[in-house]
């Protein structure tokens, strides 16, 4: 059977004195945890801003001449015509 | 007065849910996350039950320890089911078979 308590016995009080003197390292040990967790699934689910302006230099480095540039065939006599 | 025996008999029942939910339902990988969140309840009414009735708050600490543990798979596990989604779309556990275990 429970045990009786009188009015003035606090169940929260109980529970916070023992979790705060004998299992203050678990405690810690759980807080430590949960900062894991919220690390992991952070890194798990973000993911890089689409807009973003961010400078990649390696990928400026190495840059060819033919990514950036396109050499289009202009017809002749259609450009005369348009004129 | 509640008895001892009715927690433990809601939490053997809550018990069961979880279990015959995981049996049951075989396609959907949040049911099967929410069963195990199930059992885990089951679980604690029975630590706070004993620590109730033992008048050791032990039990009742151990708890916080679980909802931890619980707070923390769920967090990573909802977190590998939306990089899932992205990658295969779909969380059914048909298309997880690419490991061929």
């Amino acid at each position: 059977m429970p045990e009786k308590h009188g009015s003035s016995y606090s169940n929260i009080t109980a529970i916070a004195e023992q979790l705060y003197t004998i299992y203050v390292y678990p405690f810690e040990l759980a807080a430590i945890l949960l900062l894991i967790a919220i690390i992991a699934a952070i890194t798990l689910v973000h993911r890089n801003q689409i807009n973003s302006k961010k400078q990649i230099i390696s990928e400026q480095i190495n840059v060819q001449a033919k990514d950036r540039m396109r050499f289009a065939t202009i017809n002749k006599d259609k450009v005369k015509e348009s004129k | 007065m509640i008895a001892l025996s009715d927690y433990l008999i809601l939490s053997s029942i809550v018990f069961c849910i979880g279990l015959a939910g995981i049996f049951i339902n075989r396609t959907n990988i949040i049911m099967i996350l929410m069963c195990v969140e199930l059992i885990l309840a089951a679980v604690n009414t029975n630590f706070i039950a004993f620590s109730f009735y033992g008048s050791d708050l032990s039990g009742q600490i151990f708890v916080f320890f679980i909802l931890t543990v619980a707070a923390a798979e769920v967090a990573i596990g909802l977190a590998i089911l939306t990089l899932m989604y992205r990658n295969r779309g779909s969380i059914d556990i048909d298309v997880t078979n690419t490991l061929k275990g």
